[in-house]
């Protein structure tokens, strides 16, 4: 059997103010989803309502990854919060726009840009 | 098939590896780098049905394991061909692709939709051992992607 490739994601939380940012770095798939699953979660639990994620740091993403997206989402909205996405990555865009989500998530080309919006 | 190929465990952590490999054999081929990145979706798609399926069965014994192969077909084309050692949907249970997005969670079911959005000649084919053969053409070097919808 050949060697498993783990690849961990890297999460950073910041606050910028309305936004709590979450920068991903990584690959989200089957295997490292649960990990974004969770600090969503916590950064949910702890009163976050406007949460911002980072996806610029992220080279492969599948729909693993987009239902934790949605969940987060769905969350957030219990709380009459929301979320965004920055997201430039094109096998990002392409699942997202495929899935529909693209119209889901408010989609931001940097995080200047939604940090301005 | 005759090609490259590689048996991984089935479980999560060997998600990146398969990927890696298809990526290195589509280059290999000489794929376009869009459809190396559709190839690479879909096998992570298909791991992740795999992984999801096997999930919800009772604990106990090995994962078994993950087949991925590659070998070259028509025009420039790449037939890929996963065989997992889990019950998926097969081709006949195929339900109609939905013309509307699809907003829910991700399960399984999402999983092999996309995987027949991005290769539409997807073939789902359940072994008698209970396993699952999942196969597919990726388009060759220069030719459309029909039946890829543009990003």
């Amino acid at each position: 059997m050949e060697e498993a490739v783990p690849i961990d994601l890297l999460l950073e939380t910041t606050s910028r103010e309305p936004w709590t940012v979450l920068s991903v770095h990584g690959e989200i798939d089957a295997y490292t989803s649960p990990q974004l699953r969770t600090e969503l979660r916590d950064l949910i639990d702890r009163g976050s309502t406007a949460v911002l994620v980072d996806l610029e740091g992220v080279g492969f993403m599948d729909s693993t990854g987009l239902g934790v997206l949605v969940g987060a989402l769905k969350r957030l909205r219990e709380h009459e919060g929301r979320m965004a996405l920055v997201c430039t990555q094109p096998p990002l865009l392409r699942i997202l726009r495929i899935t529909g989500l693209d119209q889901v998530f408010p989609l931001y080309e940097s995080l200047d840009r939604a940090l301005a919006s | 098939m005759a090609g490259p190929s590689v048996t991984l465990p089935a479980t999560p952590a060997y998600a990146a590896t398969a990927r890696l490999f298809v990526a290195a054999a589509a280059r290999h081929f000489g794929v376009d780098e869009a459809d190396v990145d559709d190839a690479r979706l879909a096998v992570s798609e298909v791991f992740a049905a795999s992984v999801a399926s096997l999930a919800s069965q009772p604990a106990g014994g090995s994962p078994g394991s993950v087949h991925v192969a590659l070998a070259p077909g028509l025009d420039g084309a790449v037939l890929l061909q996963m065989a997992v050692p889990a019950a998926l949907p097969s081709s006949d249970d195929r339900p109609d692709l939905p013309d509307e997005v699809f907003r829910n969670d991700a399960a399984a079911d999402t999983s092999l939709r996309l995987v027949r959005i991005l290769f539409p000649d997807t073939a789902i084919e359940a072994r008698a051992d209970g396993a699952t053969v999942v196969a597919f053409t990726v388009p060759g070097a220069g030719e459309d992607g029909e039946g890829a919808p543009e990003a």
